[in-house]
């Protein structure tokens, strides 16, 4: 046999910083799912070159700059915020490169410059609007990080509500990494909405879980049941870093759980905590980042080359058969049609899904298709079905 | 507060630009979002005077090519205008001011960029239409007050009021029958001609 050609990926991920938990989960993804690339049939070795930009926006460039312009790689697998994908996209697009982005976001992007393995807004904050709606009752209170990621999917989320007769009784910002969180909890406590909506990010998020759970109890609320905070990325490793006593009753709306039900996903936790005992439970995030390379090996082989142009023609159309289930990349948009779910979170730190699609559901990243609410309901849009 | 325009699926785009690769990235990039879209060629008078009479909810019109008006003679414009700008020279600048482009992308066109300029000409192009609307309701009550005065002269003679009473009485009247003071106004006045029955608020009743 010949040698296999060495192939140089970028991986540019903060493992370390206000967002590592989430981080060094996507990272353990990307580097399961090379390791499995290496080991299989392709004509090509990946060589991962990592680097961790801390969370800090500006270390995003100076270090994509190094990916790009000095070591002139062509495919990087990396970023978790918005704010670092936009950060690093007019380098993408300068040393015609591509951004294999695994992360869920807010969508109203698709960049010929980026491939995105995540979930796009119908497949996170759409599908909640319509649990909550449902199950769960229409007055909110919505606590975010201070950048898009948290306005836009209240703006979304806020929409909805309002259509279908709801409201928002209060909404609050803090900056990424703030964990000054109590004059929120009181708010919040002294409002009693039907649920908290929070799209906090990292440590801000973890610390506002535990004081929530922590005042509420002293006031004698139930607060995961009388007011479950429900999230658009709430995931395995982050209930761990809760702790325990505040792990649980939280509602997730995600494409991916450790607690997915197929062959593929069995076989790929039991992988993922053999490599990375230290790491917790496999987040969907961890997901998006080992399709993004599998993705990535599947067009390279399909293109018979890793310049832009051929492996972008390549990829659209693509089928893998993920942990998730069976996911495909849309030509149109390369984002990929994903299936929603509705997990409800265990003190053990893991996730019992409670609502799913019936199927993997097409990207609308600029939520084109989207119904308002009251056609939606006349028109029978299918809703989630209740799994248990 | 008024609705933001925020989603334009079925919505008619009509696009006069050459054929080449940023009229396809724009064409592609428009029916992602849901546009049904048409090109023409700049200068092809009849492929355009034929698709304007199918009728579009947008014109997006490359401002390099030709001279004279951006939004191309012959046909009637009720939707907002995009421009698309290569040159930067006054020269073409000029026509975007001239032809009041709602919004603009620039060359070469990129998938990022064509959402923002709809969502900006959509807008700014309603909230034009809704200005233009007060405009005519604030000129046609100009008009109008000719007849208003007219009528405060009558309610004085038949009445034996001052003015500011006058317009009391008429302003009280217009109120309780929902009717503009314009309208009441064109009421009295043709009442108050010598050969027509008295109006109400002339006639004395109030």
């Amino acid at each position: 046999m010949r040698d296999r050609d060495l192939i140089d990926i970028g991986v540019l991920l903060s493992a370390t910083g206000s967002y590592g938990t989430i981080g060094r989960s996507m990272l353990g993804g990307a580097l399961l799912a090379i390791e499995e690339v290496n080991a299989g049939p392709y004509p090509f070795l990946f060589r991962a070159e990592r680097v961790d930009p801390g969370g800090n926006l500006s270390e995003y460039y100076t270090t994509a700059q190094r990916l790009l312009a000095e070591r002139r790689i062509v495919h990087v697998v990396g970023c978790y915020t918005s704010s670092s994908r936009k950060e690093v996209l007019p380098l993408f697009e300068k040393h015609d490169a591509l951004l294999w982005y695994p992360s869920h976001y807010e969508g109203f992007e698709t960049s010929e410059n980026v491939v995105y393995t995540g979930a796009a807004p119908n497949h996170h904050v759409i599908p909640l609007a319509d649990y909550l709606i449902d199950a769960v009752g229409g007055q909110g209170w919505f606590v975010g990080s201070n950048y898009i990621w948290a306005w836009e999917n209240n703006r979304i989320l806020r929409e909805t509500l309002v259509s279908a007769g709801g409201r928002v009784l209060g909404e609050r910002y803090l900056p990424v990494g703030e964990t000054d969180v109590r004059a929120i909890v009181d708010q919040i406590l002294a409002a009693r909405p039907d649920f908290v909506f929070n799209t906090l990010i990292g440590e801000s998020a973890y610390v506002f879980f535990r004081t929530l759970r922590r005042r509420a109890q002293a006031l004698g609320i139930d607060q995961p049941r009388e007011m479950p905070v429900v999230s658009c990325s709430l995931s395995e490793p982050e209930l761990a870093a809760i702790g325990p006593d505040a792990a649980d009753g939280h509602l997730s709306s995600s494409v991916y759980f450790e607690s997915v039900e197929t062959a593929e996903n069995r076989r790929f936790v039991a992988a993922w905590h053999q490599r990375f005992p230290e790491l917790g439970g496999a987040s969907a995030d961890a997901e998006a980042t080992y399709i993004a390379v599998h993705l990535l090996a599947k067009a390279i082989a399909a293109a018979g080359s890793t310049d832009l142009e051929s492996v972008r023609r390549a990829v659209g159309g693509l089928v893998l058969n993920a942990p998730q289930g069976e996911i495909r990349v849309d030509p149109d948009n390369r984002h990929c049609n994903l299936r929603p779910r509705i997990g409800r979170s265990r003190r053990d730190g893991g996730f019992d899904i409670i609502a799913e699609a019936g199927s993997a559901t097409r990207p609308d990243p600029y939520l084109v298709w989207r119904e308002p609410a009251e056609t939606a309901a006349k028109s029978g849009r299918p809703r989630l079905s209740v799994v248990s | 507060m008024r609705t933001v325009i925020q989603n334009f699926r079925g919505a008619r785009a009509l696009v006069v630009m050459a054929p080449g690769d940023d009229c396809d990235r724009l064409v592609v990039t428009l029916r992602r979002l849901g546009l049904l879209t048409g090109a023409v060629a700049p200068g092809d008078e009849e492929a355009l005077a034929a698709a304007a009479r199918d009728g579009f909810d947008v014109l997006i019109t490359d401002t390099d090519v030709g001279t004279g008006d951006l939004v191309p003679g012959g046909i009637t414009v009720d939707a907002p205008v995009i421009a698309v700008i290569g040159v930067e020279a006054p020269s073409r600048l000029s026509r975007v001011v001239g032809g009041r482009a709602a919004s603009h992308i620039v060359k070469p066109v990129r998938a990022s960029g064509v959402f923002p300029a709809l969502f900006i000409a959509f807008n700014e192009f309603a909230r034009r239409r809704r200005e233009r609307e007060h405009a005519g309701r604030l000129e046609t009550r100009l008009r109008q007050r000719r007849t208003v005065v007219k009528a405060v002269l009558a309610v004085i003679a038949s009445r034996g009021v001052d003015d500011d009473e006058a317009f009391r009485l008429m302003r009280r009247e217009s109120m309780r029958r929902r009717i503009t003071i314009e309208a009441l106004s064109e009421e009295i006045v043709a009442a108050s001609k010598p050969s027509a029955p008295s109006g109400e608020v002339a006639g004395g009743r109030s």
